[in-house]
């Protein structure tokens, strides 16, 4: 499935959604912002859409930790139900939860642990993108 | 009461605002076809809010419009 992009400028930004099923059985989602971001090993999601849909960051399976300009900082990981973005869907997925500044325009970003075993195709020209 | 509008709507009235959308529905490609605005502004924490009290089990949080040219990202995890 191809998806359309601005090859022009800024980031790569695509839909992405995640799911959890709620105590109740049903399936609660929630479509969001992601920016592709080849350079980072992991996924990384909004904390606040995380909880919107009911996860708990306290029951954080592990931690990572992110360098940034005002020092280290530890984030939670968290293993998600279902992430679903460019046809392609990860269960059982686990990523990083943490907050982007409110000045950017995404709720996170798509990483390469996303991407990995599959062939990611970018055609700045046409901007469009394929993960087979 | 929010009505329901289709995607090219809240384009329109929304432009360089984020939205919180309920009861979306959407296609194969997770583009958002229609769906309810319960919030839309520049708020980041109120859109958090709005979300966290909302009982739809199909919601979409996206922000409308083109990022600035001049914007420049770097992000790395």
């Amino acid at each position: 499935m191809k998806t359309s992009f601005n090859g022009k400028y800024g980031l790569i930004y695509l839909t992405a959604k995640i799911y959890r099923r709620k105590k109740n059985g049903q399936l609660k989602d929630l479509i969001l912002n992601l920016a592709l971001d080849t350079g980072a090993s992991g996924t990384v999601i909004s904390q606040k859409r995380l909880t919107a849909i009911g996860y708990d960051l306290k029951n954080a399976e592990d931690e990572a930790y992110i360098t940034t300009g005002s020092g280290l900082i530890t984030i939670p990981k968290i293993r998600i139900e279902k992430l679903s973005a460019l046809g392609k869907v990860k269960e059982n997925f686990l990523i990083n939860a943490h907050d982007l500044p409110p000045t950017a325009s995404i709720d996170g970003v798509l990483g390469l642990d996303f991407l990995r075993e599959k062939v990611l195709e970018i055609d700045f020209r046409q901007g469009f993108i394929e993960l087979k | 009461m929010s009505e329901f509008l289709t995607m090219e709507e809240i384009e329109k009235k929304y432009d360089g605002e984020w939205v919180l959308i309920e009861d979306v529905e959407s296609n194969e490609q997770l583009e958002v076809i229609r769906g309810k605005v319960t919030y839309h502004g520049k708020d980041k924490e109120k859109l958090h809010q709005k979300a966290m009290k909302s009982k739809s089990n199909h919601l979409a949080t996206l922000y409308i419009g083109k990022p600035d040219p001049k914007m420049e990202f770097l992000l790395n995890f």
